[in-house]
C-alpha cells in the first residue's frame, strides 16, 4: 500500500471510530429516554466530549492530508466527504448528548406509556439508528445501492414527526397542565427528526464520494 | 484554433503516438499530462514542425492551425513558426543583450524600423510581465537575470514577433516557487489574447492554469476533458490512477 492510501486509511478508520462511538451514544440515549434511566443519560452526556476531540483531530488530519498531499479525484472527494461527515456526524452527538439531558433533568418522567407508543418514538429511533449504521456500511462497502433505502427512511421520519406534531397539539389541549411535559416531548422528537435529516446528508457525502454524484437539494435523489 | 486528426507519429519504428485526434479552442488553456515517454511533448512539438527536425520521424493525420493543415506541401515553416510560438523547459535566451534578445525574432524577419522594436519590445516585455524589472537595464546581456527572469524573457521573445498560439514545454520545471508562481500567473494573462497549449509535470500546475487537461500514456490519449472535471471525477480509471499517484 501506497504512502498516501495509507494515510487516507488512517483517515477513514478515525471516521469509522467517531461514528462507532456517536453510533452508541444515539443507541443508549434511546434506551436511556425510553426507560427513565438517569444513570445511562450521564454516561452519555459524561462521552459527549469524546465526541467533539474526534472531529477536532479527524478535521485537523484531513487540513493537513490536503495541505501536504493535494488530493485530488477520488481522494479529494473521500477528503471532503470524511470532513463533512465527521461535522455531521458532531453534530448527531449533540442531539444524542441533548436528548440525554432531557432524561437528567427529569422534566417529563410522567408522560404516559401510551402516549409514547401513540407518537412511535422506539420506531423514530431504531429508524434514525439503522439509517446511520447502514450509511456506516454504506461507506465501508463503497457501494450506494443502500443509499435509497437510507434516504426513503429520513421520509418516514419526516412523517412520523409531523403526526407526532398533532398528537401533542391535541395532548395539550386535552391536559394543559401537562403543557410543559409536552413540549418537552416535542423537542426530543424534533431532535430526532434532525438527526434523520443528518444522516442523509451523511449519504449525500458518501454517494458524491463513490459516486462522484451530488444529490444535495436535487429532487431526484433515488 | 488548433486541431490534431487521427495523428500517428512515428520515431523510425517507434509508434511514439496512435490514432490522436483533440481540439484546442481559441483563447484557451490546454495541459497535457502523463508519464515520462508518453509522447505528449512529441505531440506538442508537432504544432509547429518542431519534430521536422529529427531525422527517421514520420506523420500520418492532420494538424491543423487556424484550419490550415501545417504538413501539407507548400506551407512556409518559417511563417508557421511565426505563427506558433515556443517556451521550452530550460530558459534558453542568447548570448545578447535583454534589449536585442527581444528584438532578435522582429530582427531577423527583417524589420528595421528602430521606434517600431523599441515598441513591440518594451510592449513584449510587458506582456511577459518583466518590463518593470528590466526596464531600467535593457543593454545588460540576458544572462545576469535570474532562471525565472530568463525563462519570462524567453517568452517575451516569443510575443514580439506577434504568435496566436504559444507551446510551453513544461516551461517552469527548472524554476523555484515564486518564478514558478509568475510564469502561472503570466498564462492567466496570455490566454486573453494567445492560445496556450502547456506540457508539465506538475499536475497541480496543470490543475491550476489550464481550462482542458490531456492525458497520454504509451502514446495514446486516455483522457481529453475539462481540468476541473479530470480532477474530480476523471472518466477513466487510468487517469485516476495516475493523478493520485497510484500508477505503477
Amino acid at each position: 500500500m501506497k504512502h498516501t492510501e495509507k494515510e487516507l486509511t488512517a483517515l477513514k478508520e478515525q471516521v469509522g471510530e467517531m461514528w462507532q462511538l456517536v453510533l452508541s451514544q444515539l443507541e443508549k440515549s434511546k434506551q436511556a429516554y425510553l426507560t427513565g434511566d438517569i444513570e445511562l443519560a450521564r454516561e452519555v452526556a459524561s462521552r459527549e466530549k469524546r465526541v467533539n476531540t474526534f472531529e477536532l483531530k479527524i478535521d485537523c488530519d484531513c487540513e493537513n492530508f490536503i495541505a501536504l498531499f493535494a488530493p485530488v479525484a477520488v481522494d479529494l472527494r473521500l477528503v471532503l466527504s470524511l470532513i463533512k461527515i465527521s461535522g455531521t456526524l458532531e453534530r448527531i452527538g449533540d442531539f444524542a448528548d441533548g436528548i440525554a439531558r432531557h432524561v437528567i433533568s427529569d422534566a417529563c418522567s410522567k408522560l404516559a406509556d401510551a402516549l409514547k407508543e401513540e407518537l412511535k418514538i422506539e420506531i423514530m429511533f431504531d429508524t434514525v439508528i439503522s439509517m446511520l449504521s447502514d450509511s456506516f456500511v454504506t461507506l465501508e462497502s463503497e457501494n450506494t445501492k443502500l443509499s435509497g433505502r437510507i434516504l426513503r427512511k429520513d421520509e418516514e421520519v419526516d412523517t412520523l414527526y409531523r403526526e407526532s406534531v398533532g398528537i401533542l397539539t391535541r395532548q395539550i389541549e386535552k391536559n394543559p397542565a401537562q403543557g410543559y411535559c409536552i413540549l418537552e416531548t416535542l423537542l426530543v422528537l424534533r431532535k430526532i427528526e434532525r438527526i434523520g435529516d443528518h444522516c442523509s446528508n451523511i449519504v449525500e457525502e458518501i454517494v458524491f464520494y463513490i459516486d462522484a454524484k451530488i444529490l444535495k437539494h436535487s429532487k431526484n435523489r433515488e | 484554433m488548433i486541431q490534431a486528426k487521427n495523428i500517428d507519429f512515428y520515431y523510425d519504428d517507434f509508434h511514439a503516438l496512435k490514432g490522436i485526434s483533440m481540439e484546442m479552442a481559441a483563447n484557451t488553456v490546454t495541459a497535457f499530462i502523463g508519464p515520462s515517454g508518453c509522447g505528449k511533448s512529441t505531440f506538442l512539438r508537432l504544432f509547429n514542425r518542431m519534430n521536422d527536425l529529427i531525422p527517421g520521424t514520420r506523420l500520418t493525420g492532420e494538424c491543423l492551425v487556424e484550419e490550415k493543415d501545417i504538413y501539407t506541401r507548400g506551407v512556409n515553416v518559417d511563417e508557421l513558426r511565426k505563427q506558433v510560438g515556443m517556451v521550452f523547459q530550460k530558459p534558453n535566451p542568447f548570448p545578447k543583450s535583454i534589449f536585442e534578445n527581444v528584438a532578435y525574432g522582429l530582427r531577423v524577419n527583417g524589420v528595421d524600423d528602430r521606434k517600431f522594436i523599441e515598441q513591440r519590445v518594451k510592449e513584449s516585455l510587458v506582456g511577459a510581465a518583466l518590463w518593470d524589472e528590466v526596464k531600467d537595464k535593457l543593454k545588460k546581456s540576458a544572462f545576469e537575470l535570474s532562471g525565472g527572469q530568463q525563462q519570462r524573457l524567453c517568452i517575451a521573445r516569443a510575443l514580439a514577433i506577434k504568435p496566436s498560439v504559444l507551446l510551453m514545454d513544461e516551461p517552469a520545471s527548472a524554476l523555484d516557487p515564486i518564478s514558478t508562481s509568475k510564469i502561472e500567473e503570466l498564462i492567466h494573462e496570455l490566454k486573453k489574447e494567445y492560445t496556450i497549449v502547456i506540457v508539465t509535470h506538475n499536475m497541480q500546475q496543470a490543475a491550476r492554469v489550464s481550462d482542458k487537461t490531456g492525458f497520454f500514456m504509451l502514446g495514446e490519449l486516455v483522457e481529453f476533458s475539462d481540468t476541473k472535471k479530470m480532477f474530480l471525477n476523471p472518466d477513466k480509471e487510468q487517469t485516476q490512477n495516475y493523478i493520485t499517484g497510484r500508477f505503477g
